[in-house]
């Protein structure tokens, strides 16, 4: 990845988060490590990952990885400890300047993957554009059956949160007017209930039917049809803070500063206040 | 780990045919070898019937086909492929393997091989290989015994084993570990550097029942019975010669297999049968997958049949390329354990081998997609089906046009089983080309890389004996004139390299007489020149006749070659003060 590459928009450096296959496999990295992230039923997700997977991935369960125990309060994939995150990180072998490759069934659950490991402070982390089948199409090298043996990392790395912006939900309940709220969620979802004042943007759109992520010209109209500009800020939720990671990637790329509300929709419903003041159907 | 209990020159993981056969022929080599798997016995599912001319000959070779005489299915119960609406109403298309009578099916194969391709359970062939494997001394076969670890240390492997009755666990070192252990392959797992992915054809089920069927599906005769109402839509295997059980297969999307009753009433309406009596004995379930590895080799672990190429069953494919894959290795890692071969020769393994490989996991995933094809394009626009078991007349001759292409060689497959091709170092290529390989043709020859054909030979005493059955602990060197010569240069340069090289005297005062005209149209030895043919049986060069004294030298040239002995490379059992080399 071109690590000069600068946007256009006002000189922002935009950080190149989405790779492509062909560029990684034309660039061979020593130390580089594939996580195949996944969030269904985890027998059934560790079967489809025995099925195949890039060769050397990791499996990487959302709720074991990238994801604390849900608590009665919490959304349902509250942020992972840093200590269990770091234990991940030492088994999975990775160091400070392993490049850290994550893809998954969707692009959303990828930037789960990528969201977190940022927030944690690891810089160099990307999502694979069209995960396994666009890594197959390429002609990278597969794997079947269990996750390989990892080499050993002889301690954990410390880590620090916060690298990238989050919000909490008591500041999400008092955001001042005019603040952009989004939500990622799907439309029958958003229509049945949301937070008040936010608007709708499926983080589906971004990507389309094969699982590939849709132009970045493409992905900068949708902003900018959902009414958010290069430049500004915005908050951005969903169900649990896995398609929302998408769309705030997405956001950072075209220039604009996102926080992720990771409780998201899964933390707000849990309190009846809450609920009594949220939004139902079209955006007002 | 601790230092290991049992140190051996080759471990083989897996106890499939593959690694029976390999097990036996490195026992013939002579090696120590110590086999693990993890079943307690030989396979006892209902699976891998077909066992083609190519692996046939060798198994005859190896004593293995003696033991198989009696088993397996006959050429009349196991012909060919029928189409059924349902089966009571009999067939609406088939392709045959033999369109005339056994002893005409028997004299076309004799023409290509000692022995023609059958049907035979694994069961029994896998119990045969392991019989024979099991009689060389230096060969252990460890059933019930599984491997839980592996490591590579360069220039050597440690195994951790573990004998799952009592638990105990064990550690084995050997210099070679060839991975034969399966599509799902644990070695490959953990040494496998990438692979190859092709479609997965998932939620088979396979039901073996009881029933009175000789009168219908029996009479028919047919390996395999599709059965195309949409409702019923799967095969019948043929009436297994041991157990005499059927075998119905189908795709089911659910967890749960059926339950009985649903299975009884699916396998009653694919017959057409409502009330025949079927007793269900066995119901498995099972996926195909599809793929290549990448490397065959990594370091001094190998992987072979299933484990390195692995894919849908439809073909009956995977256990004899699996079996070629073993006779192709066993004589090289031969050559290099003894020390007469540097082990760059094992990379002609891979570079063989996994052309073939390509092909096959090509024409299996081919042989299962089309079958889909035919199935769903027959069934377009017939509401008849279910209503009156009925297609239309279109579509019986869509049907019939479909397979129409795959004649009985289609089947049968001459080219796929016979015309496998090698380029690599471990040839000699002439400036003659191959025949060109398709599946379907196969023709003789013996330009360097092809498979040495088979001809008729006779003995001082009459009898009768295959030019296959010649190879396998040697390599061969075919000569009709000249035979002394060639036999002193091959003795000298048999001792300084350190390998069994013997001449093969074909002719008048030789030791066999071949069948004419065949020998002498294929084998280019009339001359006084030589066919050298590797222990596997494959043309390793054609040497022209040599002047006097010249023999030497192109056979010392020829083998610095073959062994892939570089340049300043000398092999260990080559001994100063005999001849010297010529460069």
């Amino acid at each position: 990845m071109d690590m000069t590459h600068v946007s256009a928009r006002g000189g922002h450096a935009v950080e190149p988060a989405f790779v492509q296959a062909e560029e990684l496999l034309a660039r061979p990295v020593d130390d580089r490590l594939f996580v195949d992230v996944r969030l269904g039923d985890p027998d059934i997700e560790y079967r489809a990952y025995r099925d195949g997977h890039i060769f050397g991935a990791v499996h990487g369960q959302i709720r074991d990885s990238f994801a604390a125990e849900p608590t009665p309060a919490s959304g349902n994939l509250p942020l992972p400890g840093l200590g269990q995150l770091a234990d991940t990180l030492r088994n999975w072998g990775v160091r400070r300047d392993t490049e850290i490759v994550v893809y998954g069934p969707t692009p959303a659950l990828a930037a789960r993957g990528w969201w977190v490991l940022r927030w944690a402070g690891l810089a160099n982390v990307f999502v694979l554009d069209g995960g396994l089948k666009a890594w197959t199409a390429a002609g990278g090298a597969l794997a079947r059956g269990d996750e390989p043996r990892r080499r050993h990392v002889p301690e954990a790395l410390a880590l620090v949160g916060g690298h990238l912006p989050q919000i909490e939900v008591d500041e999400v309940e008092r955001l001042p007017d005019g603040t952009v709220l989004v939500d990622a969620r799907d439309e029958a979802s958003y229509l049945a209930g949301h937070i008040p004042g936010a608007r709708h943007l499926a983080a589906s759109e971004f990507w389309t039917p094969t699982g590939r992520l849709r132009p970045a010209g493409e992905r900068a109209r949708l902003l900018a049809r959902a009414g958010i500009e290069p430049g500004g800020e915005a908050v951005v939720y969903c169900g649990g803070g896995v398609l929302s990671a998408l769309v705030a990637m997405t956001m950072a790329e075209a220039g604009i500063r996102p926080r992720l509300y990771v409780g998201s929709w899964s933390e707000w419903n849990k309190d009846p206040d809450r609920m009594r003041r949220s939004a139902v159907g079209e955006q007002a | 780990m601790s230092a290991p209990v049992v140190q051996v020159d080759v471990a083989i993981c897996g106890g499939g045919p593959v690694g029976l056969a390999l097990a036996y022929l490195l026992g013939r080599e002579g090696l120590r070898v110590a086999l693990f798997e993890k079943r307690p016995s030989t396979t006892v599912l209902p699976k891998g019937q077909y066992v083609h001319a190519s692996t046939a000959e060798l198994y005859r070779q190896w004593g293995v086909w003696e033991l198989l005489e009696d088993k397996g299915w006959s050429i009349p119960r196991s012909n060919g492929q029928g189409f059924y609406v349902r089966v009571a109403q009999g067939p609406v298309a088939d392709v045959r393997s033999s369109l005339g009578t056994d002893a005409e099916y028997e004299h076309k194969w004799a023409q290509l091989a000692p022995v023609y391709p059958r049907k035979v359970p694994a069961s029994d062939y896998e119990a045969a290989l392991r019989h024979q494997a099991a009689a060389w001394q230096s060969v252990a076969l460890h059933f019930g015994t599984q491997v839980v670890d592996v490591e590579d240390l360069g220039g050597g492997v440690r195994l951790a084993v573990k004998e799952l009755e009592s638990g105990t666990l064990r550690e084995v070192g050997a210099r070679y570990l060839v991975a034969c252990d399966g599509a799902r392959s644990f070695v490959r797992n953990r040494i496998g550097r990438g692979e190859d992915h092709g479609p997965t054809f998932g939620n088979q089920v396979l039901a073996e029942f009881r029933a009175d069927l000789d009168d219908t599906l029996g009479r028919d005769g047919y390996f395999h019975s599709f059965v195309l109402d949409p409702r019923y839509a799967g095969w019948f295997g043929s009436k297994h010669p041991d157990t005499g059980l059927w075998r119905y297969s189908f795709r089911h999307d659910e967890d749960p297999l059926p339950d009985t009753t649903a299975l009884l009433e699916r396998i009653r309406g694919a017959l057409g049968m409502p009330e025949l009596p079927v007793e269900i004995v066995r119901v498995y379930r099972f996926d195909y997958t599809t793929g290549l590895l990448r490397r065959w080799r990594e370091g001094n672990v190998l992987f072979a049949g299933d484990a390195a190429h692995w894919h849908s069953p439809w073909g009956g494919f995977g256990a004899n390329t699996g079996v070629q894959d073993a006779n192709n290795l066993a004589w090289k890692l031969g050559l290099v354990l003894r020390g007469a071969a540097p082990d760059t020769l094992l990379d002609t393994y891979e570079v063989e081998r996994k052309g073939k490989a390509l092909v096959t996991v090509k024409a299996a995933t081919y042989n299962s997609l089309n079958f889909q094809a035919i199935a769903a394009a027959i069934a377009v626009g017939e509401p008849g089906v279910s209503l009156h078991g009925t297609f239309s007349p279109q579509a019986i001759a869509f049907l019939r046009e479909c397979v129409a292409p795959h004649g009985d060689n289609s089947v049968l497959h001459t080219g796929f089983q016979l015309g496998t091709v090698y380029d690599s170092a471990a040839v000699i290529r002439d400036g003659d080309e191959p025949p060109r390989a398709t599946l379907e043709h196969y023709e003789e020859s013996t330009v360097p890389g092809v498979r040495a054909p088979h001809v008729w030979l006779y003995d001082s005493a009459g009898r009768r004996l295959s030019t296959v059955d010649l190879w396998g602990t040697a390599f061969s060197l075919i000569v009709q004139h000249d035979a002394e010569a060639w036999a002193q240069a091959a003795r000298a340069v048999g001792r300084e390299l350190g390998l069994a090289l013997r001449v093969v005297h074909v002719g008048a005062g030789g030791h066999y007489r071949a069948d004419e005209p065949k020998f002498g149209r294929l084998y280019p030895v009339a001359d006084g020149g030589a066919v050298l043919v590797r222990p596997d049986g494959f043309v390793a060069r054609r040497l022209p006749a040599q002047a006097e004294g010249a023999a030497g030298p192109v056979l010392r040239d020829t083998f610095r070659r073959l062994l892939t002995l570089g340049a300043g490379v000398e092999a260990a059992a080559g001994a100063p003060g005999q001849e010297a080399p010529v460069e």
